[in-house]
């Protein structure tokens, strides 16, 4: 039994939605439309012979892994919405004239929150697959074999990863890895991690909103930093300095949180908000962070915090039934809300095709849009004999737009960053769009980026 | 007069010291005003009675059955779900749910485990005793890990949440927080007043002073004994319901404040209530005093979370000094045979041709996925290898010299940094001699405890050192760096083979680290021929008679707690190598217990055991993947080596020793053994000739076994007031009275306590 700190690991996919991108590039846009290219692909499949082009395609097949943590002891079923997913994207792509002119197949691996299991699901995805997609393990630091497997032609290509999330720095620099989740700063060009004093791109459009709301008062208040794992408190840092930067004032540098404390650990918190005046909480922790401090904000009768704001984390269903006391909490995300059902193909496909859908789920799906975008255009160029890890690779090298067909905010699925939000706020049981109001809407703006340079372990220590 | 210092008063102010140390150095600076005393105060008692429950129903539990239940917060942890389940899921109302928990499934289940397991453990080593309740422990924690599965969102609100509280200054008081400290206090003043001032209670201590004696006072000891598990289990369910809307309905969060309980239960040295309470508050004011006037630096940002280990610890160190046993000496281990030579050697050459042929692919498997030979399942082999060392090093710690430790997967964790400093990051296998030297330090450093306790306590002592080491130790930023990312370990350079975790070279690291296991298999099957393991044995079995030969018990603890850490160390090489990366929360305390149990299921004095301790190891996630990985079977890694240690109520000596007491007879050199096993057969059937005279005697009622064993028991009562006197000698109590070795009279021993 292990890997005990999931609970808060969990924060930081919470702090990469809130803040995660890189601000990349020119953006080739290429806003597809999924239908007219599977369309165009499927006709390039008549008359083909079809053949076994590589690991993972047959003359049937195409063979691709979902890497989650779904089986730790002390966690299962963790990231099972992934796994879902993808299991419930296959029915649907091959109910609907399958991928590359063959049915596609989902094999699952369990990465059980340990490198260990990650690494040992990129070796049998190199054994098994053409590539690995819609995964998300928390803990990646050897991609060594994701960047130079062999190919069945003996070639180092390595397997392409379309993650979902890549919570850890070296699956997010890694040269095979798209990921959907955004990457908060960019990769050494010649390999490696990022490190030092750096540019960092923070996601300020929630704070510049929530200032509307105590207009002219400026948000003034404390930032929560999950605080169980040295990495999750640096994810926090930018942050918090680029909060500040467009006008919230924080009380101290950040506070560390842990999912794992009682309820009254958060009564010092809470007397510290009312002591101040502060109107502002930003929760960078994870939802049940979020409960504990609501709750014990309530039983000591805080009122002046105006503003309670969450990350993604808080837009779980768990959230929804804590009750009462967690009502008007905002949380928010880059994509179309589950609550917007109706307004966008792809998330009505996604909600028919998943019992439990989730926000990883979500994400998942979008990566398998990605995936099936890359064979599209790789069959609609070359035939469905050209599919090869190498061509994927090239394929997705070209996406340097991807939204998924209008249900996210577009972003460079190699470390882009979409400038794109939805507010919700929770309320009676459910939440309930705020910013924009409109349904099947994003609010994207240039502006709710800002760059902050700061070296995350320096102000990893200024953090109480 | 000359004023002679006692080492206790002096410990007392090196601690108090050290402690304040440590609060001037971490001085937040705020100030020392009404506000923040008032919330110090109103957190920490809050807090406080949370832990108070938890300690002050551990200690009840140990001072009426005598076992020290590892299982207590778990347990709590099941009934509170089982509260949601009734309250919350299906909608029963508040008071009737409580009483289906805790008047009916509570004590159902305390009396289940007492009928099923306990009562076998009466009688039974510590070490078993141990083992079946961290069995336990991780038993209850699969179970309502599967049950109630956490995808699911739950909360169980707390009582009165609507209402406002009590305000105490600024802060205000919840209604639950005050009745939690309320029903600490009341638990403590009723269980107390059950314990000493009713006949149910008496007999429930004296029953874990001596059933037999207890029985001819009237008392039945059956049901003493399944009324103290059920109470138990009430105190620990009522625990449960009242923390789980505090840390949440988390099972790793409520289990595991085993730990806090144990710390307070240890203040209160296992046998007081009210001093379970005072140490329940001590923890929860301390917390809440570093919460609010404390900042640790980046170096020590993670201490706040080892309070309770450091109080433990602390509690530990000014327990009296464990006496020497001069009392009654019971015979708990039958001479062994020693394992000669060239059997040690044809042993560990066929564990290392075993693993050797299964890394070639020279076994063939039953299925696609289960062990199959490949990169995958050589990667989990060379993992469980690792394991396997570990797991050896406390074979003579803990099987030969007795010294329960839980403190070696840290150790290994520690050698696993250090590796990644000192030769590990270039492939340099010199590091790996420093690292054992070093680990074998701190083998010593946790050895120290040792010294003046035994038992339990040394136990908790080691389960203490553990925690902090995951809590602090590791997660320093000069063991392993905030900006450490990737792999910190370049492939190991050994005579001229690459050995890593690689793809293309994890075959070759699965047969090193067969090789390696193999050496110290013979090494320890040779040393246990050796005078260092008699002197372990013999400090294990008696160390009164050990001393009175000349044995330096404490030289004998060093060296095996060092020889214990050095192997440790080394595994500890190994494990940073198989994994790569590491992680500050890579070791907590609880990943070695499953170690520990399948050594003791095993057998815990047999190397061999360490080998298929490993094997059982692999076989649940093995077995999990060749049945598909339902969900039913998600927490099969704790409810396995969980269940699996629980059968060491029903087979204690280990599988081990019984596989070699079956199977030896059949080995043609082994003669002895089969006189032996005719013997063991001859006697069993003598006792059912027994069981028959007893049955010819013309008795009109049939003399079931149950019977013949409440004879027996009346005529152990009769050998035992031969032994020992109704009224000892003064000198002789304390001599019966050794810490850690079960509460011979445990409350008793207090003055209003006599039974």
């Amino acid at each position: 039994m292990k890997r005990y700190r999931w609970l808060g690991l969990l924060l930081v996919l919470g702090l990469v939605a809130g803040a995660c991108s890189r601000s990349d590039d020119s953006s080739t846009s290429n806003n597809n439309d999924s239908t007219a290219t599977t369309t165009a692909a499927n006709k390039a499949c008549d008359g083909v012979a079809l053949q076994a082009t590589d690991t993972g395609v047959t003359a049937d097949t195409i063979t691709i892994q979902v890497t989650a943590d779904t089986g730790s002891p002390l966690a299962p079923g963790l990231f099972q919405g992934n796994v879902d997913a993808l299991k419930g994207f296959e029915k649907y792509v091959n109910a609907n004239g399958g991928i590359g002119c063959r049915q596609l197949k989902v094999e699952t691996w369990d990465s059980k929150l340990t490198p260990d299991e990650s690494k040992n699901g990129q070796l049998n995805a190199c054994s098994t697959s053409l590539a690995m997609v819609g995964g998300n393990s928390l803990f990646n630091p050897d991609v060594t074999t994701l960047n130079t497997c062999n190919d069945s032609k003996g070639q180092p290509t390595g397997i392409p990863d379309i993650a979902a999330l890549a919570n850890d720095v070296n699956e997010q620099c890694a040269k095979n890895a798209y990921i959907i989740q955004g990457i908060a700063e960019k990769c050494p060009t010649g390999g490696g991690v990022p490190s030092g004093q750096r540019d960092l791109i923070a996601f300020v459009g929630t704070a510049k909103y929530y200032e509307t709301l105590t207009s002219p008062t400026p948000l003034k208040g404390e930032f929560l930093v999950p605080g169980d794992l040295p990495t999750t408190v640096q994810s926090a840092t930018y942050q918090i300095v680029g909060q500040a930067s467009v006008g919230v004032q924080w009380i101290n540098d950040g506070v560390k949180v842990s999912g794992r404390s009682e309820q009254s650990a958060y009564t010092p918190i809470v007397q510290q908000l009312s002591s101040t005046g502060s109107n502002y909480v930003y929760n960078g922790s994870n939802d049940k962070v979020m409960i504990d401090i609501r709750n014990e904000a309530a039983a000591q009768g805080l009122s002046n915090v105006k503003v309670w704001s969450c990350s993604l984390a808080c837009y779980t269903d768990k959230f929804k039934s804590a009750g009462s006391s967690v009502d008007g909490t905002y949380t928010w995300m880059q994509f179309l809300p589950f609550e917007d059902k109706g307004s966008n193909a792809e998330l009505d496909n996604y909600l028919a095709s998943v019992s439990t859908p989730d926000s990883f789920g979500a994400q998942a799906w979008m990566a398998a849009v990605l995936f099936q975008d890359a064979i599209n255009n790789i069959v609609e160029k070359d035939g469905p004999n050209a599919i090869t890890r190498a061509s994927v690779l090239q394929a997705l090298s070209g996406i340097t737009s991807f939204d998924a067909n209008g249900w996210m905010g577009a972003k460079n699925p190699k470390g882009g960053f979409s400038d794109c939000m939805v507010i919700m706020q929770a309320n009676g049981g459910s939440f309930e769009r705020v910013e924009p109001t409109e349904k099947g809407k994003l609010s994207c703006d240039p502006s709710n980026l800002t760059t902050v340079n700061i070296d995350p372990v320096a102000a990893a220590a200024k953090v109480q | 007069m000359s004023l002679k210092p006692s080492p206790r008063l002096i410990s007392a102010i090196a601690v108090a010291l050290i402690l304040l140390y440590v609060i001037v150095a971490n001085w937040a600076g705020n100030p020392f005003d009404a506000k923040n005393i008032t919330t110090f105060l109103v957190v920490g008692i809050a807090l406080g009675g949370i832990y108070a429950i938890l300690a002050g129903g551990l200690v009840v539990t140990y001072a009426t059955t005598g076992i020290f239940n590892f299982a207590h917060a778990a347990i709590g942890c099941f009934l509170a779900f089982t509260y949601w389940q009734f309250s919350v899921k299906w909608g029963w109302p508040t008071l009737v749910s409580l009483v289906a928990t805790l008047g009916i499934v509570a004590p159902l289940i305390g009396i289940g485990l007492d009928r099923l397991i306990m009562k076998r453990l009466k009688d039974a080593s510590l070490v078993v005793q141990l083992m079946v309740t961290v069995g336990l422990m991780l038993s209850f924690m699969g179970i309502t890990l599967t049950i109630w599965k956490p995808t699911k969102a739950r909360s169980l609100p707390q009582f009165f949440r609507d209402t406002s509280g009590v305000k105490i200054g600024d802060v205000t008081a919840t209604w639950h927080r005050i009745i939690t400290v309320a029903v600490a206090i009341g638990i403590a003043v009723l269980l107390r007043w059950l314990l000493y001032r009713t006949r149910l209670g008496i007999s429930m201590r004296a029953v874990v002073d001596s059933r037999s004696l207890a029985g001819l006072t009237g008392a039945k000891p059956s049901i003493v004994s399944g009324t103290s598990w059920a109470l138990g289990c009430m105190t620990a369910g009522l625990a449960g319901i009242l923390i789980a809307p505090e840390t949440g309905l988390v099972v790793d969060n409520l289990a595991l404040l085993i730990v806090v309980a144990a710390a307070a239960a240890a203040i209160a040295q296992l046998k007081s209530l009210p001093w379970a309470i005072a140490g329940g508050l001590i923890i929860g004011l301390a917390k809440s005093f570093t919460g609010v006037f404390l900042t640790f630096n980046q170096n020590w940002s993670y201490a706040p979370e080892a309070i309770p280990a450091v109080i433990l610890f602390i509690a530990l160190l000014f327990l009296p000094q464990a006496r020497l046993e001069t009392g009654k000496v019971r015979l708990t281990k039958r001479t062994e045979r020693l394992t000669k030579p060239w059997e040690a050697l044809l042993g560990s050459a066929v564990v290392f041709l075993l693993v050797t042929a299964w890394a070639k692919g020279w076994i063939p498997w039953f299925g696609a996925n289960f062990g199959q030979r490949s990169d995958v399942w050589l990667g989990r082999g060379a993992g469980f290898m690792v394991l396997g060392v570990i797991t050896l090093s406390l074979v003579p710690l803990i099987g030969w010299a007795g010294q329960v430790s839980f403190a070696n997967f840290a150790i290994a964790g520690i050698g696993a940094v250090l590796f990644s400093h000192f030769g590990g990051q270039h492939g340099d296998p010199k590091g790996i001699l420093i690292v054992m030297a070093v680990c074998a330090i701190v083998g010593v450093v946790v050895a120290l405890p040792a010294l003046r306790l035994k038992g339990l306590y040394l136990a908790l002592a080691t389960m203490a050192f553990a925690e902090f080491t995951d809590k602090v130790i590791v997660r320093h930023p000069n063991m392993i760096s905030p900006t450490a990312s990737g792999t910190l370990f370049e492939p190991l350079k050994l005579f001229g083979f690459r050995i890593s975790t690689d793809a293309g070279e994890r075959q070759a690291f699965v047969i090193f680290l067969a090789a390696v296991f193999s050496i110290f298999l013979l090494l320890f099957m040779l040393m246990r021929r050796g005078r260092f393991a008699r002197r372990w044995i013999a400090l294990s079995d008696s160390p009164a008679a050990s001393a009175t030969i000349g044995v330096n018990l404490t030289v004998q603890k060093v060296l095996v707690f060092a020889l214990s850490g050095a192997v440790a160390g080394f595994a500890g090489c190994m494990l940073g190598l198989s994994s790569g990366a590491l992680r500050v929360d890579s070791f907590p305390l609880f990943a070695g217990l499953p170690l520990v149990l399948l050594l003791a299921v095993q057998g815990v004095r047999y190397p061999i055991a360490a080998f298929m301790a490993v094997i059982g190891l692999a076989l649940f996630p093995a077995f999990k993947e060749l049945m598909g990985d339902p969900s039913w079977l998600s927490a099969i890694e704790l409810i396995g080596p969980g269940v699996a240690a629980i059968t060491m109520a029903f087979r204690p000596e280990g599988a081990v020793f019984y596989a070699g007491r079956d199977l030896a007879p059949l080995l043609p050199w082994r003669a002895d053994a089969k006189e032996e096993k005719e013997l063991a057969d001859a006697k069993l059937r003598e006792q059912d000739i027994r069981r028959d005279e007893i049955g010819e005697m013309g008795l009109s009622r049939p003399f079931t076994p149950d019977k013949v064993s409440q004879l027996d028991r009346i005529l152990a009562v009769t050998d035992e007031l031969d032994e020992a006197p109704l009224v000892p000698s003064a000198s002789a109590v304390g001599d019966l009275h050794p810490e850690g070795q079960g509460p011979r009279t445990p409350v008793g021993a207090t003055p209003e306590g006599s039974s």
